[in-house]
């Protein structure tokens, strides 16, 4: 092979690659990137610099998770940290937080089952209309068999909350929010702790 | 003037009229732009390109107009084409404004007071970043400092219907979804696409 040809195919591999790590969710066989992964393209950033959580969006997960723990305890289960569900056949979505109710095996694999409750912190996907996708994501998670789809965006302050057999609502930090069983959200609490 | 510098002094004032040209709405004493400003600064696009309206866009504000115009009988004005709202904070472009009677009257300004309903047919703003609906919402509480009272947003892409009401949680309908406009005036937008006409 020439050198130029070797030079071309490696950098198409590297490329290929990066785009393989830098796929945040998979819908109708076509992958979704993280936001900003064109800057790891050009080279401008590291993949870690897209990929990661703000203090705030961890802050918001990590109250979340404490909220959620004792329902532990009530037969759900918790999971976090990009929860991939596997919704079909090139349907691969990530969950910031998923409370599930059947029992899930522990596997390699992604879960397949409807979690009850799903809990989404900002848009961490590159699109071009993010109305769209919070939209879609949320009805497809609702007709997969989810029960609630809490939305908390970070800016502006706002939760959007998708519920099977409801409009869609947009309530503020400062409102309280039910989430599962007997727990509540109040965002504009979470956040005045120290 | 060195040739050179006269030639720089005459690219800044030629960005300066054309950001003029590109400036949708005035918060804070800023400017906001057109979506895809940037590309008629590079000089990639016309501003016509970027400022106009797509036609799904143009003809559902001919539809909800025409739904609206029985209110002109009973009390109400209605204004469109990037009608001028001043507002506490600057000024405000609203596509379809409905006012009450005796609000807005021919004088060459734009309105000191927000219209009682407001309809918004997506984003025309650039928005940095993340913050798309941080516009929407900013925008919201603006035109509700100045009067407004209700604001249906209409979004074609994702095809939803945002409902602002004054002291009430914000509900997202859908396109198939009959939302009340003012004064018992209803709209479904998936009834509007179906016709040839407006």
């Amino acid at each position: 092979m020439p050198l130029q040809m070797d030079v071309t195919v490696k950098e198409d591999r590297k490329k290929e690659k990066l785009l393989r790590l830098l796929t945040y969710e998979v819908v109708d066989g076509r992958p979704i990137y993280y936001r900003g992964y064109r800057d790891v393209l050009e080279g401008k950033k590291q993949p870690e610099e897209v990929m990661g959580s703000s203090v705030l969006q961890w802050s918001v997960l990590k109250s979340l998770v404490k909220l959620l723990l004792p329902l532990e305890g009530k037969g759900y289960i918790l999971a976090f940290g990009e929860v991939g569900l596997h919704l079909g056949k090139g349907r691969n979505r990530s969950l910031d937080l998923a409370v599930f109710v059947s029992k899930v095996d522990l596997s390699e694999k992604y879960a397949d089952t409807p979690p009850v409750l799903v809990v989404e912190i900002d848009v961490k996907a590159e699109v071009d209309d993010k109305l769209e996708y919070i939209t879609g994501k949320s009805e497809e998670l609702l007709t997969f068999g989810t029960k609630k789809v809490v939305w908390i965006l970070t800016r502006p302050r706002k939760v959007l909350m998708f519920e099977k057999g409801k409009r869609p609502i947009i309530y503020d930090w400062e409102d309280e929010i039910h989430l599962l069983e007997d727990v509540k959200l109040r965002l504009s609490d979470i956040v005045k702790r120290p | 003037m060195p040739l050179q510098m006269a030639v720089a002094v005459k690219e800044d004032r030629k960005k300066e009229k054309l950001l003029r040209l590109l400036t949708y709405e005035v918060v804070d004493g800023r400017p906001i732009y057109y979506r895809g400003y940037r590309g008629v600064l590079e000089g990639k696009k016309q501003p016509e390109e970027v400022m106009g309206s797509s036609t799904p866009q143009a003809r559902l504000i001919v539809a909800i107009i025409k739904a609206l115009l029985p209110l002109e009988g009973k009390g109400y004005v209605i204004s469109t084409n990037e009608h001028g709202i001043k507002t506490t904070r600057g000024y405000r472009a609203v596509d379809i404004g409905v006012f009450r009677n005796g609000e807005v009257g021919w004088e060459d300004t734009y309105a000191s007071v927000g219209p009682t309903l407001a309809v918004e047919i997506d984003v025309k703003a650039e928005i940095e970043g993340n913050a798309f609906l941080e516009y929407v919402i900013r925008k919201v509480e603006d035109l509700f400092s100045a009067g407004t009272q209700r604001i249906v947003w209409i979004f074609t892409r994702p095809r939803k219907v945002m409902l602002f009401e004054r002291e009430k949680k914000t509900i997202i309908y859908d396109w198939k979804d009959e939302i009340e406009l003012l004064e018992g005036i209803k709209l479904r937008l998936s009834d509007i696409l179906k016709r040839p006409y407006g």
